[in-house]
């Protein structure tokens, strides 16, 4: 059994213990930001360095609603969840921003800890905070670049995939008239005899024709591109809609075609308007060229918002075609998939080029007989 | 093997008038099937695939191609291979020089060889050489 401590040695152990109290909140208020407020939030006790950060006096603080220093940043479920937390007498750990006398904001990675009483209810709270003001802003700076870094990446990915497109127009569209020039060239040199000379001059109108209506189309495609701001307008879709049934009347009267429209997602648009007039009249032209002859065409325009983009849909019931097997190439340029006459694969090609200037995409849903379904998102609005 | 039947797949009528009078200058005794494109003549193989009277020696097949297109036929293809009852050989004729697609042709077993476009006199005669060479 040990033997009870004389009243001098108790009052050593005591006198021991309260400066180590003292020495511990000394090296705290070094380091920390802290505050003591009762059970409502009003403050008791600030250190100096909360007087620092907050640019306000002690005097002004004290018995003060903790809100004081509030930014109106963060929402009331965070404050109403860390006052619960607490209340609980469970410890509340977040950061916060706060806001200096002089409007300053400042970040504070917060603790709060209750102190119970012997029922354990929480009689006040004690804050330890730390500045990481430097480390948010530093965050915020990278999040934008990030953003930044992936948008760029993204339109990289865009002029990576058009100058893919180009390569193949190059290869296929151009260079494939080109050899047969070059072909029919060798040919004269080497053959004797006058008719097949004659014979093969008359071909070259044929692909030379053919050369130039290419290039024609592949510059109409490319000077598109250079749109500027002031091209922009608030389009009126139900209008626009209105005016191209105009241009395309007699079409429209010879093909029984009916238009529906349905611009209950949104009516306007800030867009180029000769782009959204070729992009629709192409669509509606393509609706038109391959309607079903079994049943009586219907084309279907509506806008929607979808994914974050102001988009316009054309639908129609007629010939289709199964996109899971065509699905890209339906927009390269002369890629034709029906034994049309007019067929000449340049329309879609043209007005993905130009969906795609300006941020946007095209797709197109179908199957075989069942119609097709394309979707333009136009611009992104989130 | 004897060369009797060449089937040209290309949607190009001034190619197909082109190489036709190249071939039939060299080979009088060469017959040429024209398909326009590649559903003509997966349709014509998937019908008449057991009959080797019918079918020929060598296809030529463009990529590009309106309906169906040089890739997908070769995909239809690689599913009738094998069944044919003669050995039919197979060889892209493509204007384009794009390395990728060059290399893709090459993933298909069953493709010979890509020939660039024009097929020249000098071409063809290669071509024949090449054929000979193979028994």
């Amino acid at each position: 059994m040990e033997t009870p401590l004389s009243k001098n040695e108790i009052i050593v152990a005591i006198d021991r213990a309260f400066r180590e109290l003292e020495s511990q909140k000394y090296a705290l208020d070094q380091s920390a930001i802290v505050a003591i407020t009762d059970i409502k939030g009003n403050i008791i006790y600030a250190n100096e360095q909360f007087c620092q950060i907050s640019k306000y006096g002690l005097e002004e603080l004290l018995g003060k609603n903790h809100r004081i220093i509030n930014s109106g940043y963060h929402p009331r479920e965070f404050f109403q969840n860390m006052w619960q937390t607490i209340s609980g007498g469970k410890v509340w750990k977040g950061d916060i921003r706060n806001k200096a006398k002089d409007g300053s904001l400042y970040w504070v990675a917060t603790t709060i800890t209750p102190f119970l009483n012997e029922n354990n209810v929480p009689t006040m709270f004690v804050s330890i905070r730390f500045d990481i003001t430097r480390q948010k802003k530093l965050e915020s700076v990278l999040e934008l670049r990030l953003k930044e870094r992936d948008n760029m990446l993204q339109s990289l990915a865009v002029k990576n995939k058009q100058l893919e497109d180009f390569c193949y127009i190059i290869s296929h569209n151009l260079r494939s008239p080109l050899s047969n020039l070059m072909l029919m060239l060798e040919m004269m040199e080497d053959t004797e005899s006058e008719t097949e000379r004659k014979e093969l001059f008359q071909k070259f109108r044929t692909v030379t024709d053919y050369l130039q209506e290419t290039f024609d189309e592949l510059v109409a495609a490319i000077q598109f591109q250079n749109i500027n701001q002031s091209d922009y307008e608030n389009i009126d879709l139900p209008q626009t809609v209105d005016h191209l049934r105009e241009i395309l009347g007699a079409e429209i009267e010879k093909s029984e075609v009916s238009i529906e429209t349905d611009f209950s997602a949104y009516k306007e648009i800030l867009y180029p308007k000769k782009y959204i007039e070729s992009i629709l009249l192409n669509l509606i032209n393509n609706s038109i060229k391959y309607k079903s002859p079994d049943r009586k065409s219907k084309i279907r325009i509506a806008s929607y918002i979808e994914n974050g983009y102001k988009g316009i849909l054309v639908e129609d019931n007629g010939l289709g075609l199964n996109t899971d097997v065509y699905g890209e190439k339906l927009f390269r340029m002369r890629q034709t998939f029906h034994k049309h006459p007019n067929a000449r694969g340049f329309g879609l090609f043209m007005i993905k080029n130009q969906i795609e200037s300006l941020g946007g995409h095209i797709k197109a849903l179908g199957k075989v007989e069942e119609g097709l379904k394309v979707y333009a998102d136009l611009i992104k609005i989130y | 093997m004897t060369l009797k039947t060449i089937f040209l797949v290309d949607d190009d009528f001034v190619y197909q008038f082109l190489t036709k009078k190249i071939i039939v200058e060299a080979r009088t005794d060469v017959n040429i099937e024209t398909f326009s494109n590649g559903q003509d003549a997966i349709e014509y193989l998937k019908s008449e695939y057991k009959i080797p009277a019918k079918l020929p020696e060598v296809i030529f097949l463009d990529l590009a191609m309106p309906i169906m297109d040089g890739w997908q036929f070769l995909k239809e293809y690689g599913t009738l291979n094998g069944k044919f009852g003669k050995q039919i050989l197979v060889y892209i004729v493509s204007s384009s020089i794009t390395p990728s697609e060059i290399n893709r042709a090459k993933e298909f077993d069953f493709v010979q060889d890509y020939i660039i476009k024009p097929i020249t006199k000098q071409k063809f005669k290669d071509f024949i050489q090449n054929l000979t060479d193979l028994g």
